[in-house]
């Protein structure tokens, strides 16, 4: 090995052509690349191509041949397209389908041969691609070619192209109208989809255009073109809403299947949503109502299923859902109320009823339909998403919303007539407290409820186990904010009823129920002060007695006090003509036991007998005595008036049809209106608490704030129990200026500050 | 060997990424360790260089958990980056540590690009197709002109028993003489069989590897027993293939001095009978020597240029089938003409492409880098760049400039940096050179054709090593102009090089250039 050998590092002169002139070289390189163009490259040998390559590179002439090298592909594609493409081009688009073909064809066999022919000379060219064209960052020979392909083919026919292709694509659909199937055969398609991939290989506009002409310019033509021929080359008449909805349903199937075969993916994608948006936007709007009402009324839910799953499109989704809101509104305010029946009670249970079995029915209807996963609701600024449960949901709340008190009572009142009747369905009852979280004022149902329940709970109207049920589940839906009290009223009957256990062995003439009731969770609020001082037969004394001792011993830190006007005694007695269980207030008791020892007493004979205050004892008896329902007792004189002297006596002849009589105080009309007004003040009490401590729990970490924005989110944090009203926030708000925990901005009243 | 190993050591260091590859082609044992124990492998991860990383571990350097040495590696990896790559690390993928020649070689068996097969091996399920000079170089048993015949040896398959015909079993012998990695593969019922083959072939090594790997029964010590064979079976292969090149190729080929002999008279009967070429390769020397290389196109393909010339219908692939089919009838085989090269250098590139021979004497590396440029061979080029820029003595015999514009020509960052570099050493004795001048003034014009930067690529190259020259950092410049102590701004090498770059300035004023 001769490693001392002196090493040249100058080109090889061996190569040929290195000195001559680049034009020489260039003329050899042409017959070369002549030959590829004529097919023979068998001739041809690719080491001489490619030795005189490189030494025009070596000898940098990279820009002189790169002209001719342009100029040169460009010459050949011209005269090559005015040989075989020109011919095809048919006249005018009004030409038969046939000619439209022929051209496509052609077209696409004419790129297919000239795209591997530049991917001949590019082989050839490869050092000129690697050391020129990639240092100069211009496109190599191959993309030279396309895009010399791209100015002087595609461009001057980009119009028939683009023309022959929509063309052939909308006949297709034109019989896929009728046919229900595909027309093209499959060299067609594959003849398409080449020319497609032509499209998306060579560039839109300049080299360095990221967009190819496929999405560049024809993609947008074909998605023009396409939504005007579904807007335009559909016939709609004579089909009903139904049917309408069947044939968009088979169009969009057709399309998908038919452009998934033929373009790209996200092509496709394109396609069809522009078709689904034709459709929604235009005939689907139309007739969404009547197709909601065909859904609702048959119960149909394939159909709505379908009908939720056609687009995606929001707002057709939203009308969608609003339609079915309104729908299902409509048919609840159906629901007759019988205002007639003096039975109020039991038409509002009836009406809640009705309405429970249609809430029923839509809950089992729609809960197979997914039809209203994400869909941003008219409710959306809560930030819950809506889902079935909301559409029937919102669709209740609407409903109750319309006369939020009336609900609130109504449901109540189901509530008490299932509990009071003999054998209530647990059931069914949880299916109407299901309803309970649509209504808007709850505090009031709570209210309404409570009433009911003590009246139920000391009247003995209920069983206990029943009651627990009910409010367990009243707490589940609600939360237990609302069953505190509920809660505590069951538990004072209970320890009530553990506490006569306790009481020691008395003469068993009569049944003694003690109920000891916390005060603060029953809802009734003036005791009678005369209680204290009443006078009580001996033997009800003696257990009163005894009932004191025990309490004591068992909770001696607590006072008792007695509530008469809650109690109710049973006596019975025997008349001349039948016997019966008299059922009756307190006091009335007291005044009837009054006659056990005498026949005859006078009015102020009973007062001094039972300590009763005057106002009280006429009260009683002219329940006992004048009311007509009951005369107990005889009165003499008989007149409607109650006098200090006059005398009573019990009236034998009593006679009634059941055994069992109670006898209800009879209430003049003056307190009625008083016990509602007051139970309302109670309500507007709660609320003024409630939104006081709403109010400050806003205003502490924010110090200040406008009015308007107070009021929101106050009336946003009262939501679950009561809505809001200006009124309501208000008086709260005067209260807590009063009580310095808020201020106004001196300047500017609209603001609010909170005070440390 | 020793020297080989210290440079790839070095270039672990430095993460000379074409160095390490060039040292690990040379064959060095990458699990040895230096004088300061350390690893190749546990150097660059310490230095943080991921990809010298990637290229160890995919070429066969071990970084076993368990042991040492690999949680060496682990815990003084410098990113974590590189610390995952360590641990995601399988033994099981530890079967493409093949050197670039063996996957090449691999390919050829998987997923030729050009059809390139001589022979069809016979099996039950049909025939095999395979190179004779493969079997070859690949069989001991051919070797030393004991007689034996590829055609004859394979054609009839030996006189083994009928089941070994079993095409799988010979299919697993056929791609471990391509490379393949199979040692997993092997199952063990195949044992018996193959190694009754490697023992029949003298394929002693393979057939020593399966005795004793069929008796480990634990699968961590079978994995890195087969990781080490595999190791040795690669380095086993090149000296195999170095011995068929330097004997059926080399020494086989034909000088053509003068007008005696014309090439087209070249036949079969002129080279060994063993070689089974399918190509001729023709180099001119600059004495006008003319020789022919018998070669093989499988291989040649490695280089893109000898692969695009076949990959069309030109007249060679013409002239290679007619010459395939009609082999017997003394066909003239397809001529590959290169141009005018020194013999050697020709014999370098082959040496590369048949075993991805690295060691390239520095006073050919120029020749070679031409050779490479022409057949589209980027890695050889590069690692021949290595050689000149690792060499002293090139700067004897070519001027600094000549260099740049070398590597201009040839695209080789490496070497416009290496001139650079000298240059920022050289830049007093250099103050007045015309050539220097040239030189900025060229690559200044090589801007104006490109307009990618404002600046000059040489002399920002040569500011960035007068930096480099001194030790010192930009941001140290900025620092020291604040400080006025004239000892220690002598001794932090700031006012030399301010000199150094007034003097750079200076002359860029002189050619009236910006920069």
């Amino acid at each position: 090995m001769a490693l001392s050998k002196r090493i040249k590092i100058t080109v090889p002169q061996v190569l040929a052509n290195s000195n001559g002139k680049f034009s020489d070289s260039w003329l050899v390189l042409k017959e070369g690349l002549d030959k590829i163009y004529t097919d023979c490259i068998e001739d041809v040998s690719y080491q001489d191509l490619y030795k005189l390559v490189y030494s025009l590179v070596i000898n940098e002439n990279g820009e002189l041949l790169y002209k001719h090298l342009k100029e040169y592909l460009v010459e050949r594609l011209t005269s090559s397209m005015v040989e075989t493409l020109m011919p095809e081009i048919p006249p005018n688009q009004e030409e038969g389908l046939e000619q439209t073909w022929t051209f496509l064809i052609k077209f696409d066999q004419f790129f297919e041969r000239e795209a591997k022919r530049f991917k001949l000379v590019a082989d050839v060219m490869i050092y000129f691609d690697k050391v020129y064209c990639n240092a100069q960052r211009i496109p190599e020979v191959f993309d030279l070619g396309l895009n010399a392909f791209r100015d002087t083919v595609v461009f001057p026919l980009k119009d028939n192209l683009n023309e022959s292709i929509i063309k052939v694509i909308n006949n297709a659909r034109d019989e896929g109208q009728i046919k229900r199937s595909f027309v093209l055969e499959a060299v067609q398609i594959s003849v398409l989809k080449s020319l497609f991939h032509m499209m998306e290989t060579i560039s839109a506009e300049k080299n360095d255009d990221p967009n190819h002409f496929y999405t560049g310019i024809f993609e947008p033509l074909l998605i023009e073109r396409s939504s005007e021929y579904y807007r335009n080359n559909v016939d709609w008449t004579d089909y009903t809403a139904l049917q309408t909805f069947e044939k968009m349903g088979a169009m969009i199937k057709f399309e998908k299947a038919f452009m998934e075969g033929l373009i790209n993916p996200d092509s496709s994608h394109k396609l069809i949503d522009i078709l689904t948006n034709t459709f929604v936007s235009g005939k689907l709007k139309d007739i969404l109502g009547e197709l909601i009402n065909e859904v609702m009324t048959s119960k149909d839910r394939t159909l709505l299923q379908r009908l939720s799953s056609i687009s995606e499109d929001e707002e057709y989704r939203r009308d969608l859902v609003e339609g079915v809101k309104d729908y299902i509104s409509r048919d609840f305010y159906s629901i007759k109320l019988d205002e007639v029946t003096r039975k109020k009670a039991i038409a509002a249970a009836k009406w809640v009823s009705d309405l429970v079995e249609k809430f029923e029915q839509y809950s089992s209807f729609l809960k197979g339909a997914a039809f209203a996963e994400s869909i941003p609701s008219n409710t959306a600024n809560e930030g819950h998403s809506s889902s079935i449960a909301s559409v029937l949901g919102d669709a209740t709340s609407n409903f109750f919303a319309d006369d939020p008190m009336q609900s609130a009572q109504f449901v109540s009142l189901y509530f008490d007539v299932q509990l009071k009747a003999s054998k209530p369905s647990k059931a069914e009852l949880g299916n109407v407290v299901m309803l309970l979280k649509f209504l808007s004022e709850k505090d009031e149902f709570v209210n309404v409820y409570k009433q009911q329940l003590s009246r139920r709970l000391l009247h003995q109207r209920t069983t206990i186990d029943m009651e627990r049920y009910m409010i367990n589940r009243i707490k589940d839906e609600m939360g237990s904010f609302f069953t505190l009290k509920l809660e505590s009223m069951l538990r004072d009957v209970t320890t009530s009823s553990e506490l006569l256990k306790s009481l020691p062995e008395h003469e068993k003439q009569f049944e003694f129920i003690p109920q000891v009731l916390t005060m603060t969770a029953w809802p009734f609020q003036n005791l009678n002060d005369f209680d204290a001082d009443l006078i009580l037969p001996r033997e009800l004394q003696k257990v009163k007695e005894n009932l004191e001792v025990a309490y004591n011993k068992k909770y001696n830190q607590r006072v008792l006090n007695w509530a008469h006007k809650l109690g109710l005694i049973e006596i019975s007695y025997r008349f001349e003509k039948s016997s019966h269980d008299l059922a009756m207030s307190f006091y009335a008791g007291l005044i009837f036991l009054a006659f056990e020892e005498q026949d005859e007493l006078t009015t102020e004979k009973l007062q001094q007998l039972t300590n009763l205050p005057e106002q009280e004892l006429v009260k009683q008896l002219v329940t006992l005595a004048v009311a007509p329902r009951y005369r107990i007792l005889l009165k003499e004189p008989n007149t409607k008036t109650i006098r200090m002297t006059d005398t009573f006596r019990v009236n034998e002849r009593y006679t009634a049809a059941t055994k069992s009589v109670r006898i209800q105080t009879v209430i003049s009309p003056n307190t009625i209106s008083n016990a509602v007004q007051d139970k309302n003040s109670q309500l507007d009490k709660e609320r003024t608490i409630v939104t006081n401590a709403a109010i400050v729990r806003i205003l502490k970490p924010s110090r200040q704030m406008i009015f308007d924005d107070l009021f929101d989110q106050a009336k946003k944090l009262v939501e679950q129990r009561f809505t809001l009203t200006k009124q309501t926030f208000k008086r709260s708000i005067d209260h807590l200026i009063d009580k310095e925990y808020v201020q106004r901005d001196p300047n500017d009243h609209e603001v609010y500050h909170y005070i440390t | 060997m020793d020297k080989n190993f210290n440079t790839l050591c070095h270039a672990c260091r430095t993460g000379d990424l074409e160095s390490a590859d060039r040292m690990i082609s040379t064959g060095v044992d990458l699990n040895q360790v230096d004088k300061f124990d350390n690893s190749p492998l546990f150097l660059a991860s310490l230095c943080g260089h991921e990809k010298v990383v990637k290229l160890l571990l995919r070429s066969g350097a071990l970084c076993d958990r368990d042991r040492q040495e690999g949680a060496r590696c682990i815990y003084g990896a410098l990113t974590d980056s590189i610390r995952d790559i360590l641990l995601s690390y399988d033994i099981s993928k530890a079967t493409d540590m093949n050197q670039p020649f063996a996957m090449h070689l691999s390919s050829l068996l998987v997923a030729p690009a050009i059809v390139t097969y001589d022979m069809e091996l016979n099996v039950a399920q049909g025939h095999l197709p395979a190179h004779k000079f493969m079997l070859q170089a690949r069989c001991p048993i051919l070797n030393d002109n004991r007689g034996y015949d590829v055609q004859e040896m394979f054609g009839n398959w030996f006189d083994l028993d009928v089941d070994v015909r079993a095409s799988h079993v010979l299919e697993l012998f056929l791609k471990f003489i391509y490379l393949v990695p199979i040692l997993h593969t092997i199952t063990a019922e195949d044992y018996d069989y193959l190694i009754k083959i490697a023992q029949k072939l003298e394929m002693n090594m393979f057939a020593e590897f399966m005795n004793k790997v069929r008796h480990v029964a634990d699968p961590s010590e079978k994995s890195s027993m087969m990781i080490s064979y595999q190791h040795k079976f690669t380095n086993l292969a090149k000296e195999q293939l170095k011995h068929f090149v330097d004997k059926y190729i080399i020494d086989s080929a034909v000088l053509l001095t003068g007008e005696e002999k014309s090439i087209k008279e070249i036949s079969s009967c002129s080279f060994s009978q063993h070689t089974y070429p399918d190509v001729l390769l023709s180099v001119k020397n600059h004495e006008n020597e003319l020789k022919i290389y018998p070669c093989h196109l499988a291989v040649l393909m490695r280089a893109d240029y000898f692969k695009v010339i076949f990959t069309d219908k030109f007249s060679e692939t013409v002239a290679y089938q007619e010459s395939k089919e009609n082999r017997g009838d003394g066909c003239p085989y397809p001529i590959l003409e290169l141009p005018t090269f020194d013999l050697f250098v020709v014999e370098i590139m082959l040496r590369y492409l048949y075993f991805d021979e690295a060691n390239i004497p520095w006073q050919y590396a120029m020749e070679v880098i031409k050779l490479g440029d022409f057949i589209l061979a980027d890695r050889l080029k590069s690692m021949a760049a290595t050689v000149v820029t690792q060499s002293p003595k090139v700067l004897e015999r070519y001027t600094i400039f000549q260099i740049l514009y070398f590597a201009w020509e040839t695209r080789l960052e490496r070497l416009e940096h290496f001139a650079a570099k000298q240059v920022a050493g050289e830049i007093r004795a250099l103050k007045r050179s015309k050539s220097f001048r040239e030189a900025i003034v060229k690559s200044a014009q090589r801007i104006s054709s490109r307009e990618e930067t404002d600046t000059i690529e040489f002399v920002d190259d040569i500011r960035f090593y007068l930096l480099e020259k001194y030790r010192l950092e930009s941001d140290d410049i900025w620092f020291l102009e604040e400080e006025t102590d004239q000892q220690f701004l002598k001794e932090s090498g700031l006012l030399d090089y301010q000199y150094d770059v007034s003097l750079l300035n200076d002359i860029l004023q002189e050619l009236g250039l910006e920069a």
